[in-house]
Protein backbone atom coordinates (compact mmCIF):
# COMPACT_ATOMS: atom_id res chain seq x y z
CA UNK A 1 0.00 0.00 0.00
CA UNK A 2 1.35 3.49 -0.91
CA UNK A 3 -0.98 5.72 0.87
CA UNK A 4 -3.13 5.13 3.87
CA UNK A 5 -5.11 7.88 5.61
CA UNK A 6 -6.10 7.28 9.61
CA UNK A 7 -9.16 8.75 10.83
CA UNK A 8 -7.40 11.93 9.45
CA UNK A 9 -9.19 15.24 10.20
CA UNK A 10 -8.74 19.06 9.50
CA UNK A 11 -11.09 21.93 11.17
CA UNK A 12 -10.82 25.31 10.32
CA UNK A 13 -12.66 27.43 12.75
CA UNK A 14 -16.33 26.02 13.62
CA UNK A 15 -16.18 24.14 9.81
CA UNK A 16 -15.09 20.63 9.29
CA UNK A 17 -13.26 20.30 6.32
CA UNK A 18 -12.16 16.75 6.36
CA UNK A 19 -13.85 14.73 9.18
CA UNK A 20 -12.05 11.21 10.43
CA UNK A 21 -10.98 10.13 6.50
CA UNK A 22 -9.96 6.35 6.19
CA UNK A 23 -8.36 6.06 2.53
CA UNK A 24 -5.99 3.31 1.29
CA UNK A 25 -4.35 3.48 -2.13
CA UNK A 26 -2.48 0.92 -3.66
CA UNK A 27 0.69 1.16 -5.60
CA UNK A 28 0.47 2.02 -9.46
CA UNK A 29 -4.03 2.73 -8.50
CA UNK A 30 -5.38 5.48 -10.44
CA UNK A 31 -7.87 7.19 -8.70
CA UNK A 32 -10.86 9.52 -8.84
CA UNK A 33 -11.92 12.10 -5.78
CA UNK A 34 -14.78 12.81 -6.65
CA UNK A 35 -17.55 15.37 -4.64
CA UNK A 36 -19.69 18.44 -4.94
CA UNK A 37 -17.66 21.37 -4.29
CA UNK A 38 -16.60 22.46 -1.00
CA UNK A 39 -16.86 18.48 0.02
CA UNK A 40 -13.02 18.79 0.84
CA UNK A 41 -11.23 17.12 -2.11
CA UNK A 42 -8.83 20.13 -2.50
CA UNK A 43 -8.64 20.67 1.69
CA UNK A 44 -7.45 15.98 1.37
CA UNK A 45 -4.76 16.95 -0.89
CA UNK A 46 -3.53 19.81 0.90
CA UNK A 47 -3.45 17.60 3.61
CA UNK A 48 -1.75 14.44 2.03
CA UNK A 49 0.74 16.81 0.46
CA UNK A 50 2.16 18.41 3.42
CA UNK A 51 0.41 22.21 3.02
CA UNK A 52 -1.78 21.74 6.10
CA UNK A 53 -1.30 19.78 9.04
CA UNK A 54 -4.08 17.25 10.25
CA UNK A 55 -5.96 17.84 13.68
CA UNK A 56 -5.68 14.34 13.96
CA UNK A 57 -5.12 10.82 12.39
CA UNK A 58 -2.50 9.70 10.53
CA UNK A 59 -0.91 9.42 6.85
CA UNK A 60 0.90 7.20 6.10
CA UNK A 61 3.41 7.07 2.64
CA UNK A 62 4.76 3.92 2.11
CA UNK A 63 4.48 2.79 5.95
CA UNK A 64 6.22 5.88 7.00
CA UNK A 65 4.30 8.41 9.01
CA UNK A 66 4.59 11.92 7.01
CA UNK A 67 1.92 13.06 9.15
CA UNK A 68 2.99 16.78 10.12
CA UNK A 69 5.68 17.28 7.61
CA UNK A 70 7.39 19.88 5.72
CA UNK A 71 6.09 20.27 1.99
CA UNK A 72 9.29 19.93 0.98
CA UNK A 73 9.77 16.90 3.07
CA UNK A 74 6.68 15.22 1.77
CA UNK A 75 8.42 16.21 -1.39
CA UNK A 76 11.18 14.26 -1.50
CA UNK A 77 9.02 11.17 0.05
CA UNK A 78 7.43 10.82 -3.69
CA UNK A 79 4.63 12.95 -3.39
CA UNK A 80 4.42 15.54 -5.93
CA UNK A 81 1.11 17.33 -6.70
CA UNK A 82 -0.60 19.60 -9.43
CA UNK A 83 -2.62 22.79 -8.75
CA UNK A 84 -6.38 23.35 -10.05
CA UNK A 85 -5.25 27.25 -10.89
CA UNK A 86 -1.41 26.48 -11.55
CA UNK A 87 1.13 28.19 -9.58
CA UNK A 88 4.18 28.39 -12.20
CA UNK A 89 7.42 31.16 -10.87
CA UNK A 90 5.53 33.36 -13.94
CA UNK A 91 8.96 35.20 -14.16
CA UNK A 92 11.02 32.29 -15.31
CA UNK A 93 11.18 30.17 -18.27
CA UNK A 94 9.38 27.00 -19.07
CA UNK A 95 12.22 24.90 -18.67
CA UNK A 96 13.78 26.43 -15.08
CA UNK A 97 9.92 25.89 -13.84
CA UNK A 98 11.03 22.63 -14.51
CA UNK A 99 14.50 22.33 -13.71
CA UNK A 100 13.35 23.72 -9.83
CA UNK A 101 11.84 20.13 -9.70
CA UNK A 102 14.46 18.47 -11.03
CA UNK A 103 17.16 19.89 -8.71
CA UNK A 104 15.03 19.34 -5.30
CA UNK A 105 12.88 16.72 -5.64
CA UNK A 106 13.19 13.26 -4.19
CA UNK A 107 16.62 12.71 -3.17
CA UNK A 108 18.64 12.27 -5.82
CA UNK A 109 23.06 12.82 -5.95
CA UNK A 110 23.99 16.58 -6.38
CA UNK A 111 23.04 17.73 -10.17
CA UNK A 112 24.63 20.49 -11.77
CA UNK A 113 22.50 23.24 -12.93
CA UNK A 114 23.32 21.96 -16.39
CA UNK A 115 22.49 18.29 -16.07
CA UNK A 116 19.28 19.33 -14.26
CA UNK A 117 18.49 21.68 -17.62
CA UNK A 118 19.11 18.79 -19.84
CA UNK A 119 16.70 16.33 -17.66
CA UNK A 120 13.81 19.43 -17.43
CA UNK A 121 13.91 19.82 -21.09
CA UNK A 122 12.98 15.64 -21.33
CA UNK A 123 10.21 16.32 -19.19
CA UNK A 124 8.98 18.95 -21.16
CA UNK A 125 9.01 17.60 -24.65
CA UNK A 126 7.48 14.45 -22.69
CA UNK A 127 4.47 16.88 -21.94
CA UNK A 128 4.29 18.53 -25.10
CA UNK A 129 6.63 22.01 -24.65
CA UNK A 130 9.83 21.46 -25.40
CA UNK A 131 9.04 24.69 -27.74
CA UNK A 132 8.26 26.64 -25.32
CA UNK A 133 10.86 25.81 -23.16
CA UNK A 134 12.43 29.03 -23.35
CA UNK A 135 9.37 31.27 -22.71
CA UNK A 136 7.89 32.62 -19.28
CA UNK A 137 5.68 30.88 -17.99
CA UNK A 138 3.56 34.22 -17.14
CA UNK A 139 3.44 34.34 -21.24
CA UNK A 140 1.69 30.96 -21.25
CA UNK A 141 -1.65 29.79 -22.09
CA UNK A 142 -3.96 27.82 -19.65
CA UNK A 143 -3.49 24.47 -20.95
CA UNK A 144 0.16 24.87 -21.85
CA UNK A 145 0.61 25.97 -17.93
CA UNK A 146 -1.45 22.69 -17.15
CA UNK A 147 0.95 20.82 -19.19
CA UNK A 148 3.78 22.69 -17.24
CA UNK A 149 2.07 21.77 -14.04
CA UNK A 150 2.42 17.87 -15.00
CA UNK A 151 5.89 18.65 -15.91
CA UNK A 152 6.83 20.31 -12.77
CA UNK A 153 5.67 17.59 -11.14
CA UNK A 154 7.06 14.63 -13.08
CA UNK A 155 10.21 16.60 -12.31
CA UNK A 156 10.53 15.61 -8.48
CA UNK A 157 10.14 12.08 -9.34
CA UNK A 158 7.55 11.67 -7.52
CA UNK A 159 5.50 7.50 -6.99
CA UNK A 160 2.35 9.21 -6.19
CA UNK A 161 1.11 11.82 -7.77
CA UNK A 162 -1.68 14.29 -6.49
CA UNK A 163 -3.82 15.62 -9.90
CA UNK A 164 -6.38 18.84 -9.19
CA UNK A 165 -8.64 19.35 -11.38
CA UNK A 166 -6.36 19.21 -14.25
CA UNK A 167 -9.20 19.82 -16.83
CA UNK A 168 -10.92 22.34 -15.72
CA UNK A 169 -11.67 25.19 -17.88
CA UNK A 170 -9.92 24.04 -20.80
CA UNK A 171 -12.05 23.67 -24.25
CA UNK A 172 -12.98 20.27 -25.36
CA UNK A 173 -9.97 19.47 -27.77
CA UNK A 174 -7.87 20.59 -24.63
CA UNK A 175 -9.52 18.51 -22.42
CA UNK A 176 -8.49 15.05 -24.92
CA UNK A 177 -4.86 16.62 -24.84
CA UNK A 178 -5.12 16.50 -21.35
CA UNK A 179 -6.49 13.26 -21.17
CA UNK A 180 -3.77 11.85 -23.45
CA UNK A 181 -1.13 13.70 -21.57
CA UNK A 182 -2.09 11.58 -18.51
CA UNK A 183 -2.44 8.50 -19.87
CA UNK A 184 1.19 8.70 -21.80
CA UNK A 185 2.06 9.42 -18.12
CA UNK A 186 0.51 6.67 -16.28
CA UNK A 187 1.77 4.62 -19.36
CA UNK A 188 5.80 5.52 -18.90
CA UNK A 189 6.00 6.45 -15.93
CA UNK A 190 3.76 4.18 -13.76
CA UNK A 191 3.11 6.50 -11.26
CA UNK A 192 -0.05 5.98 -8.61
CA UNK A 193 -2.37 9.38 -9.19
CA UNK A 194 -5.25 10.22 -6.81
CA UNK A 195 -7.09 12.71 -9.34
CA UNK A 196 -9.67 15.29 -8.71
CA UNK A 197 -12.15 15.65 -11.53
CA UNK A 198 -15.05 17.09 -11.73
CA UNK A 199 -15.52 15.89 -15.48
CA UNK A 200 -17.38 12.15 -14.91
CA UNK A 201 -16.56 10.55 -18.01
CA UNK A 202 -13.11 11.43 -17.91
CA UNK A 203 -13.03 9.64 -14.38
CA UNK A 204 -15.81 6.48 -15.68
CA UNK A 205 -12.78 5.91 -18.52
CA UNK A 206 -9.47 6.86 -16.57
CA UNK A 207 -9.87 5.42 -13.20
CA UNK A 208 -9.20 2.13 -11.40
CA UNK A 209 -11.47 3.56 -8.48
CA UNK A 210 -13.64 6.16 -7.24
CA UNK A 211 -13.95 7.24 -3.86
CA UNK A 212 -15.99 9.81 -2.93
CA UNK A 213 -16.18 13.01 -0.24
CA UNK A 214 -19.07 14.62 1.08
CA UNK A 215 -19.40 17.39 3.98
CA UNK A 216 -15.60 16.14 4.69
CA UNK A 217 -16.12 12.27 4.79
CA UNK A 218 -16.06 9.08 2.43
CA UNK A 219 -19.44 8.54 1.45
CA UNK A 220 -18.52 5.82 -0.32
CA UNK A 221 -15.45 4.05 -2.97
CA UNK A 222 -15.65 1.61 -5.42
CA UNK A 223 -15.34 0.39 -9.23
CA UNK A 224 -16.56 3.89 -11.40
CA UNK A 225 -19.47 1.88 -12.75
CA UNK A 226 -20.73 1.18 -9.38
CA UNK A 227 -20.20 3.93 -7.76
CA UNK A 228 -22.38 6.42 -10.26
CA UNK A 229 -25.04 4.10 -9.65
CA UNK A 230 -24.80 4.16 -5.97
CA UNK A 231 -28.04 6.61 -4.69
CA UNK A 232 -25.85 8.01 -1.70
CA UNK A 233 -24.06 9.46 -4.53
CA UNK A 234 -26.31 10.56 -6.91
CA UNK A 235 -27.91 12.11 -3.93
CA UNK A 236 -24.67 14.01 -2.72
CA UNK A 237 -24.42 15.57 -6.07
CA UNK A 238 -28.13 15.91 -7.48
CA UNK A 239 -29.89 15.91 -4.20
CA UNK A 240 -32.77 13.75 -2.23
CA UNK A 241 -35.39 14.42 -4.68
CA UNK A 242 -33.75 12.69 -8.07
CA UNK A 243 -32.06 10.53 -5.90
CA UNK B 1 30.81 71.22 -19.77
CA UNK B 2 32.14 70.71 -16.52
CA UNK B 3 29.20 70.89 -14.47
CA UNK B 4 27.73 68.34 -16.80
CA UNK B 5 31.17 66.44 -16.38
CA UNK B 6 31.04 66.61 -12.42
CA UNK B 7 26.99 65.54 -11.95
CA UNK B 8 27.73 62.67 -14.10
CA UNK B 9 30.59 61.38 -12.20
CA UNK B 10 28.93 62.12 -9.34
CA UNK B 11 25.77 59.84 -10.87
CA UNK B 12 28.35 56.84 -10.72
CA UNK B 13 29.93 57.39 -7.40
CA UNK B 14 26.24 58.02 -6.05
CA UNK B 15 24.49 55.96 -7.52
CA UNK B 16 27.26 52.81 -6.70
CA UNK B 17 26.89 54.23 -2.62
CA UNK B 18 23.41 53.96 -2.82
CA UNK B 19 23.59 50.44 -4.83
CA UNK B 20 25.31 49.12 -1.94
CA UNK B 21 23.04 50.54 0.25
CA UNK B 22 19.79 49.29 -1.39
CA UNK B 23 20.98 46.09 -2.61
CA UNK B 24 20.32 44.32 0.56
CA UNK B 25 17.39 45.23 1.60
CA UNK B 26 15.87 44.85 -1.99
CA UNK B 27 16.83 40.92 -2.07
CA UNK B 28 15.09 40.87 1.24
CA UNK B 29 11.87 42.39 -0.18
CA UNK B 30 12.32 40.06 -3.33
CA UNK B 31 12.80 36.68 -1.64
CA UNK B 32 10.68 37.27 2.16
CA UNK B 33 8.53 39.88 0.29
CA UNK B 34 8.65 42.13 3.35
CA UNK B 35 10.02 45.58 3.99
CA UNK B 36 12.99 44.71 6.81
CA UNK B 37 12.79 47.74 8.75
CA UNK B 38 15.49 46.40 10.87
CA UNK B 39 17.92 46.41 7.77
CA UNK B 40 18.78 50.34 9.30
CA UNK B 41 21.14 48.33 12.37
CA UNK B 42 23.37 46.26 9.57
CA UNK B 43 25.29 49.38 9.03
CA UNK B 44 25.38 50.55 12.76
CA UNK B 45 27.03 47.25 13.29
CA UNK B 46 29.28 47.36 10.45
CA UNK B 47 30.36 50.33 11.63
CA UNK B 48 30.61 50.12 15.49
CA UNK B 49 31.31 46.36 15.03
CA UNK B 50 34.48 47.46 13.33
CA UNK B 51 35.47 50.25 15.52
CA UNK B 52 35.03 47.76 19.07
CA UNK B 53 37.04 45.30 17.10
CA UNK B 54 39.97 47.37 16.37
CA UNK B 55 39.73 50.30 19.18
CA UNK B 56 38.59 47.68 22.22
CA UNK B 57 39.95 44.81 21.19
CA UNK B 58 42.98 45.49 19.24
CA UNK B 59 42.32 43.46 16.35
CA UNK B 60 44.31 44.51 12.90
CA UNK B 61 42.46 45.68 9.92
CA UNK B 62 41.90 42.43 8.06
CA UNK B 63 41.13 40.48 11.18
CA UNK B 64 38.82 43.53 12.39
CA UNK B 65 36.84 42.83 8.39
CA UNK B 66 36.49 39.43 8.91
CA UNK B 67 35.26 39.55 12.60
CA UNK B 68 32.68 42.23 11.56
CA UNK B 69 31.10 40.12 8.96
CA UNK B 70 31.55 36.93 11.43
CA UNK B 71 29.48 39.53 13.78
CA UNK B 72 26.72 40.15 11.08
CA UNK B 73 26.06 36.74 10.21
CA UNK B 74 25.82 35.82 14.16
CA UNK B 75 23.92 38.69 14.72
CA UNK B 76 21.79 37.81 11.46
CA UNK B 77 21.10 34.63 12.67
CA UNK B 78 20.95 34.92 16.71
CA UNK B 79 18.72 37.81 16.94
CA UNK B 80 16.91 38.35 13.71
CA UNK B 81 16.42 35.65 11.65
CA UNK B 82 15.91 32.49 14.09
CA UNK B 83 13.93 34.30 16.58
CA UNK B 84 12.09 36.34 14.70
CA UNK B 85 11.70 35.72 11.07
CA UNK B 86 11.44 31.77 10.96
CA UNK B 87 8.95 31.90 13.95
CA UNK B 88 7.00 34.99 12.54
CA UNK B 89 7.12 34.90 9.23
CA UNK B 90 3.27 34.28 8.73
CA UNK B 91 2.43 37.32 11.05
CA UNK B 92 3.35 40.13 8.83
CA UNK B 93 2.50 42.85 11.48
CA UNK B 94 4.30 41.69 14.20
CA UNK B 95 7.73 40.55 12.24
CA UNK B 96 8.08 44.22 11.08
CA UNK B 97 7.42 45.66 14.41
CA UNK B 98 9.84 43.23 16.07
CA UNK B 99 12.38 44.15 13.56
CA UNK B 100 12.50 47.40 14.04
CA UNK B 101 12.11 46.79 17.61
CA UNK B 102 15.57 45.00 18.03
CA UNK B 103 16.70 47.74 15.07
CA UNK B 104 16.14 50.45 18.08
CA UNK B 105 17.74 48.10 20.75
CA UNK B 106 21.10 47.96 19.18
CA UNK B 107 21.02 51.14 18.30
CA UNK B 108 20.54 52.83 22.05
CA UNK B 109 22.82 50.13 23.39
CA UNK B 110 25.36 51.30 20.59
CA UNK B 111 24.19 55.45 21.08
CA UNK B 112 25.16 54.08 25.33
CA UNK B 113 28.28 52.70 24.78
CA UNK B 114 29.33 54.67 21.81
CA UNK B 115 27.84 57.95 22.36
CA UNK B 116 28.27 60.52 19.51
CA UNK B 117 30.66 62.69 21.19
CA UNK B 118 32.79 59.36 21.88
CA UNK B 119 33.59 60.14 17.66
CA UNK B 120 34.48 57.16 15.54
CA UNK B 121 37.55 56.32 13.81
CA UNK B 122 37.87 53.30 11.33
CA UNK B 123 41.44 52.23 9.72
CA UNK B 124 39.81 51.16 6.94
CA UNK B 125 41.00 53.93 4.63
CA UNK B 126 42.59 52.11 1.45
CA UNK B 127 43.89 55.00 -0.62
CA UNK B 128 44.05 58.07 1.21
CA UNK B 129 44.01 62.08 -0.30
CA UNK B 130 41.88 62.82 -3.79
CA UNK B 131 41.53 62.08 -7.09
CA UNK B 132 41.17 64.57 -10.15
CA UNK B 133 38.40 63.02 -12.72
CA UNK B 134 36.80 64.90 -15.37
CA UNK B 135 37.62 68.07 -13.67
CA UNK B 136 36.21 67.10 -10.56
CA UNK B 137 38.15 66.29 -7.26
CA UNK B 138 36.78 63.25 -5.38
CA UNK B 139 38.35 61.10 -2.21
CA UNK B 140 39.92 58.06 -3.74
CA UNK B 141 38.39 56.32 -1.23
CA UNK B 142 35.05 56.80 -3.44
CA UNK B 143 36.35 54.78 -6.60
CA UNK B 144 36.44 52.14 -4.32
CA UNK B 145 32.63 51.89 -3.84
CA UNK B 146 32.01 52.30 -6.98
CA UNK B 147 33.93 48.89 -7.70
CA UNK B 148 32.51 46.96 -4.72
CA UNK B 149 29.15 47.78 -5.90
CA UNK B 150 29.75 46.92 -9.38
CA UNK B 151 31.64 43.29 -8.19
CA UNK B 152 29.25 42.52 -5.97
CA UNK B 153 26.50 43.03 -7.97
CA UNK B 154 28.16 41.02 -10.55
CA UNK B 155 28.37 38.47 -7.88
CA UNK B 156 24.72 38.97 -7.09
CA UNK B 157 23.40 38.50 -10.34
CA UNK B 158 25.59 35.94 -11.56
CA UNK B 159 25.08 33.87 -8.01
CA UNK B 160 21.21 33.65 -9.02
CA UNK B 161 20.88 33.28 -12.48
CA UNK B 162 24.09 30.67 -12.27
CA UNK B 163 23.99 28.54 -9.48
CA UNK B 164 21.36 25.97 -8.53
CA UNK B 165 21.19 27.91 -4.84
CA UNK B 166 20.32 30.65 -7.16
CA UNK B 167 17.55 28.89 -9.20
CA UNK B 168 16.22 27.78 -5.73
CA UNK B 169 16.32 31.32 -4.48
CA UNK B 170 14.47 32.79 -7.65
CA UNK B 171 11.95 29.85 -7.60
CA UNK B 172 11.02 31.22 -3.57
CA UNK B 173 10.87 34.81 -4.40
CA UNK B 174 8.26 33.83 -7.45
CA UNK B 175 5.67 31.46 -5.58
CA UNK B 176 7.21 30.39 -2.23
CA UNK B 177 4.18 28.34 -1.66
CA UNK B 178 4.64 26.14 -5.13
CA UNK B 179 8.51 25.72 -4.36
CA UNK B 180 8.01 24.73 -1.05
CA UNK B 181 5.73 21.79 -2.95
CA UNK B 182 8.56 21.37 -4.75
CA UNK B 183 11.15 19.88 -2.40
CA UNK B 184 12.64 23.85 -1.54
CA UNK B 185 13.22 23.99 1.90
CA UNK B 186 11.90 27.24 2.15
CA UNK B 187 12.77 28.78 5.42
CA UNK B 188 16.67 28.02 3.92
CA UNK B 189 16.13 30.10 1.33
CA UNK B 190 15.27 33.16 3.56
CA UNK B 191 18.09 32.43 5.36
CA UNK B 192 20.47 32.31 2.59
CA UNK B 193 18.92 35.74 1.85
CA UNK B 194 19.02 37.20 4.57
CA UNK B 195 23.05 36.43 5.20
CA UNK B 196 23.40 37.69 1.41
CA UNK B 197 22.13 40.86 2.29
CA UNK B 198 24.18 42.01 4.76
CA UNK B 199 27.09 41.39 2.45
CA UNK B 200 26.33 45.09 0.22
CA UNK B 201 26.17 47.44 3.61
CA UNK B 202 28.85 46.06 5.00
CA UNK B 203 31.12 46.69 2.89
CA UNK B 204 29.50 49.74 2.07
CA UNK B 205 30.29 51.05 5.60
CA UNK B 206 33.53 49.67 6.06
CA UNK B 207 34.92 51.94 2.50
CA UNK B 208 32.86 54.63 3.46
CA UNK B 209 33.31 55.31 6.81
CA UNK B 210 36.58 56.52 7.14
CA UNK B 211 35.25 59.71 4.88
CA UNK B 212 31.81 59.90 6.35
CA UNK B 213 29.84 61.43 9.14
CA UNK B 214 29.48 58.40 11.71
CA UNK B 215 26.85 58.66 14.38
CA UNK B 216 24.48 55.44 16.04
CA UNK B 217 21.70 57.10 14.49
CA UNK B 218 22.49 56.86 10.96
CA UNK B 219 20.59 53.95 10.11
CA UNK B 220 17.37 55.53 9.82
CA UNK B 221 18.37 57.44 7.17
CA UNK B 222 19.92 54.89 5.14
CA UNK B 223 17.07 52.93 5.67
CA UNK B 224 15.34 55.39 4.30
CA UNK B 225 17.61 55.44 1.18
CA UNK B 226 17.14 51.51 0.69
CA UNK B 227 13.48 51.83 1.28
CA UNK B 228 12.89 54.55 -1.34
CA UNK B 229 15.78 53.14 -4.56
CA UNK B 230 13.53 49.56 -3.69
CA UNK B 231 10.07 51.08 -4.17
CA UNK B 232 11.55 53.03 -7.32
CA UNK B 233 12.89 49.77 -8.44
CA UNK B 234 9.92 47.66 -7.99
CA UNK B 235 10.12 46.06 -4.76
CA UNK B 236 13.00 43.16 -4.95
CA UNK B 237 14.00 43.35 -8.68
CA UNK B 238 18.03 43.68 -8.58
CA UNK B 239 17.89 45.30 -12.31
CA UNK B 240 15.45 48.08 -11.22
CA UNK B 241 17.03 48.31 -7.80
CA UNK B 242 20.30 49.39 -10.10
CA UNK B 243 19.07 51.22 -12.34
CA UNK B 244 16.81 53.36 -9.26
CA UNK B 245 20.33 53.64 -7.62
CA UNK B 246 21.94 55.64 -10.74
CA UNK B 247 18.57 57.61 -11.09
CA UNK B 248 18.83 58.76 -6.90
CA UNK B 249 22.76 59.46 -7.60
CA UNK B 250 21.62 61.24 -10.56
CA UNK B 251 19.06 63.33 -8.97
CA UNK B 252 21.71 63.63 -5.42
CA UNK B 253 24.42 65.09 -7.80
CA UNK B 254 22.60 67.39 -9.99
CA UNK B 255 20.91 68.48 -7.24
CA UNK B 256 24.06 69.33 -5.26
CA UNK B 257 26.12 70.70 -8.31
CA UNK B 258 22.94 73.32 -10.11
CA UNK B 259 21.24 74.06 -7.03
CA UNK B 260 21.51 73.24 -3.46
CA UNK B 261 23.13 70.31 -1.13
CA UNK B 262 20.70 70.73 1.44
CA UNK B 263 17.70 70.40 -1.34
CA UNK B 264 18.73 66.69 -2.42
CA UNK B 265 16.72 64.65 0.29
CA UNK B 266 13.85 66.64 -1.00
CA UNK B 267 14.09 66.13 -4.62
CA UNK B 268 14.83 62.57 -4.37
CA UNK B 269 11.29 62.03 -2.49
CA UNK B 270 9.73 64.31 -5.58
CA UNK B 271 11.75 62.37 -8.01
CA UNK B 272 10.54 58.90 -6.74
CA UNK B 273 6.91 60.47 -6.26
CA UNK B 274 6.58 61.44 -9.95
CA UNK B 275 8.34 58.03 -10.90
CA UNK B 276 5.72 56.45 -9.19
CA UNK B 277 3.11 57.97 -10.30
CA UNK B 278 3.51 57.03 -13.98
CA UNK B 279 4.58 53.85 -13.47
CA UNK B 280 3.26 52.38 -9.74
CA UNK B 281 4.82 49.34 -9.92
CA UNK B 282 8.51 51.03 -9.88
CA UNK B 283 10.77 50.66 -12.52
CA UNK B 284 10.61 47.06 -13.77
CA UNK B 285 8.00 44.25 -12.65
CA UNK B 286 8.84 43.38 -8.85
CA UNK B 287 7.77 39.16 -9.58
CA UNK B 288 11.24 38.92 -10.71
CA UNK B 289 14.55 39.34 -8.70
CA UNK B 290 16.61 39.88 -12.07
Amino acid sequence: MILQLQNVSKRFGGLKAVNGVDLSIESGEIVGLIGPNGAGKTTLMNLISGTFTPDSGNILFNGVDITGKEPYEVCRYGISRTYQIPRPFPGMTALLNVAVGVLCGKKRPKMSLSDAMLDASHYLEMVGLFGKRNTLAQDMSLFELRSLELARALATTPSLLLVDEVMAGLNQVEVLKAIRLIRKIIDEYHVTILWIEHIMKIIMEATDRVVVVHYGEVIGSGLPKDVVSDPKIIEAYLGEKIA
Amino acid sequence: MEVIQSVLMYTVMLGSLYLLISLGFSLICGVLGIFNLGYGITFVIAVYGMWMLTDAFGFGVVPAIIGVFILQFIFTLGAIYFPIVKRYMEQEEFLLTSLLLVSFIVEELVNHVYPITAGVDIPTTIVKGTTSILGSTVPTQMLFVVVCAVVITLFFIIFLLKTRLGLKIQAVSQNYSAARLMGVRVNRIYMIAMLLAVIPPTVCMIIIAPIWSIEPKMGENLLQSAILVTILGGLGNLRGTIIASLIVGFISASIAFVFDPRLVNAAILIGVFFVLLFKPEGITKSEKLW
